[in-house]
Formats: C-alpha cells, structure tokens, sequence
C-alpha cells in the first residue's frame, strides 16, 4: 500500500466513526479531498457546506457546485455578509480570523440543523507556515482538519486528490477576493466587485495562476512566472489594461516578480 | 531614487520616462511600451530583484496604463 492509500485509509477510517459531517466546501483541492474522503466514509451523512459572500468570486461557486455534484456529495449553501463586520471592513491583518470566525459561526447553524456535531475544514500542513490568522478562529471552534491532523502537505493532497480521481488535483491554489485588497484600505463591495470582473477577464484569456491585487484604484497584476512569457506582447498589454479600466481600475500595471501567494501579507520576506 | 532607478533600467535594456513611487510600490513607465513587450521574463525579473534589494521596497512593476494611450488621444 503506498503512502498516499495508506493516508486514505487512515483518514477514512477515522471519519467512519462520526455519525455525520459538515466539510467546510470552496471547491478548492484541499476542502475537495475532506469532502472526498467524508463521503466515501459516511455517504449521505457527509456534507459539503459552501458560505456564500461578497468575497467568493462566482466563478469559484460554479466551480464548487461542480466539483460537488463530481463527488456526489449532498451540498449546501449558506449566505452571509462579512462586510456586516465592521472588524473585516477595516482590513487590518486579523481581518482572516475574523472573516473565518464568521464563516464557521454560519457553518456551525447549519451543521446543527443537518443534525452534524463535526465541521471539518481542508487545512492542511503547509498551511501553518503562512500567515494564516484565520486558523486560529479554526482552533477555538475545534474544527476537525484531517489532513492537517494526519500531516498532509499539499503535496499530499494533490496526491491524494489525484488517487481518488477528483478533476481539481491540480487546481491552482485560491483564495478569498479580500486578499488582493492590501491591510488598512478598506474592503468594499466595489473593489470587490473590480477585481472579481479583472480576474475573470484574465481567466477567459485563458491564464491559470494569478493575482489582481487592487492598490486603491490601481490594479497591480501578478501572473505566475511561467505565464509571464504570454503576457509579455503588446496586444495582450493593450487588451488586459483595456479590460481592467472597464472593471473600474484606473490605472494598470504588471508586477514584474510574478505571482506568488500571499504577497499582501504582513510577514512576506521572499519573492520565490 | 527616481533617476537612479531609470538608469539602472535602461543600463536593463528598458527605457523609461518615469517611475511612479508610492509607498512600497514602484511602478516603471516605459518610454515605448512595445519595445518593453519583447523584453524577456528574465531579464525584467532580474530588474526587479534589483531594484528591490537596492531600495527596499516590495513591488516593482510595469505600468501598462500607456497602452491605452492612442485610444484615450483619440476619443
């Protein structure tokens, strides 16, 4: 049995002694695998919860349904506003700890009503080296993380997503439109907005992996590196800052490092 | 800061009219952009490092604003 089975087996084992679950669900490869692994462990007693807010693009929700109806497992959606907070409207750097807290207060309803005692969220190992305040919100709700309770990294998920056969395996990490947004300028549904239509444009143009960080008004693209090549031609400059403009941006400009997670964060010391 | 960052760019290859400085952003404005499109992904990200460990700060891009121009002259 090789590595990535025996985590499997592991963490399947260990869901079978729940009654139900309640999986944290963005359609992302980590929440995608719990989801995974939970039906496979408890079938109709596992559920995929998505939280609906101003700062999931549309896209990644279409995604999600998806990816859902890809595992066969019974989804829900639960709505709510994190710009009703206004700790998360100020956007300073525990602005994720109180969004998360908010989104698993909501989860947490729901999972009453499905009659669920267990939420579970996608951590994973690699997680912990980053600045993620909103683990901490994780921690005092006891949110179950199997793969972080059973040292998967996101190599590992990858692993395990690719052996249970799930379409996301490989899908570029992703995260919450608020995080372009960089601390101490506020998060409005109007840059929200902004950067969901400029990242959608750049996804119908066909890039995979990248950023529209919005720096009051200016649209600072980050691309990853091995895809800076195609945007590297003056037609593309001309059609990306058009699209851009009409998003609402006024002024365009293409980060010169590339993509790379988190570059908004407090603690970022590399460009790697 | 302004001038040197210029210098250091065209010594790159890249020919700029300005730099735009805000706080921890530097953004390059090419003096054609066309001529900056066929700069290789390696070359402006060496600039970039450089231009980072030089003056210590955490962006460093290229302003596509002057692709638009003709069009915004023209309207």
């Amino acid at each position: 049995m090789s590595s990535t089975e025996e985590k499997i087996a592991q963490i399947v084992g260990e869901m079978r002694s729940l009654d139900a679950l309640v999986v944290a669900f963005s359609g992302g490869v980590d929440s995608s695998v719990v989801a995974a692994l939970a039906h496979r462990a408890l079938g109709d007693n596992a559920y995929a919860v998505t939280a609906v807010s101003e700062t999931l693009a549309g896209r990644e929700l279409e995604e999600a349904k998806e990816i859902a109806a890809e595992i066969g497992i019974r989804h829900e959606l639960v709505v709510f506003s994190e710009l009703d907070d206004p700790r998360f409207r100020e956007n300073t750097a525990s602005r994720c700890f109180f969004c998360q807290s908010m989104r698993f207060d909501h989860l947490a309803q729901i999972a009453d009503e499905l009659d669920a005692k267990v939420l579970a969220s996608g951590t994973n190992l690699d997680d912990l080296g980053d600045h993620r305040p909103g683990l901490e919100a994780m921690r005092e709700r006891r949110i179950y993380q199997p793969l972080l309770e059973h040292e998967v990294n996101k190599q590992g998920v990858r692993a395990i997503g690719r052996a249970l056969g799930l379409s996301v395996w490989d899908k570029p990490a992703a995260a919450c439109l608020s995080s372009r947004i960089p601390h101490g300028l506020e998060v409005t549904n109007a840059r929200l907005r902004r950067i969901e239509l400029a990242e959608n444009t750049l996804a119908q143009m066909g890039f995979r992996q990248f950023r529209v960080r919005d720096h009051d008004g200016l649209a600072r693209i980050e691309i990853a590196p091995d895809e800076l090549e195609r945007i590297l031609d003056y037609d593309q400059f001309r059609s990306v800052a058009r699209a851009l403009r009409d998003a609402g941006f006024e002024r365009v400009s293409l980060d010169l490092f590339g993509f790379r997670s988190g570059s908004l964060n407090p603690a970022e010391v590399s460009h790697a | 800061m302004n001038r040197k960052i210029q210098d250091v760019c065209a010594e790159r290859g890249l020919e700029l009219i300005g730099v735009k400085i805000d706080g921890d952003l530097v953004e390059l404005v090419a003096s054609d952009l066309r001529a900056a499109a066929v700069l290789d992904v390696k070359r402006l990200r060496e600039l970039a490092i450089d231009i980072k460990a030089t003056w210590g700060v955490r962006y460093v891009t290229l302003s596509l604003d002057a692709a638009l121009e003709h069009d915004e002259g023209s309207s």
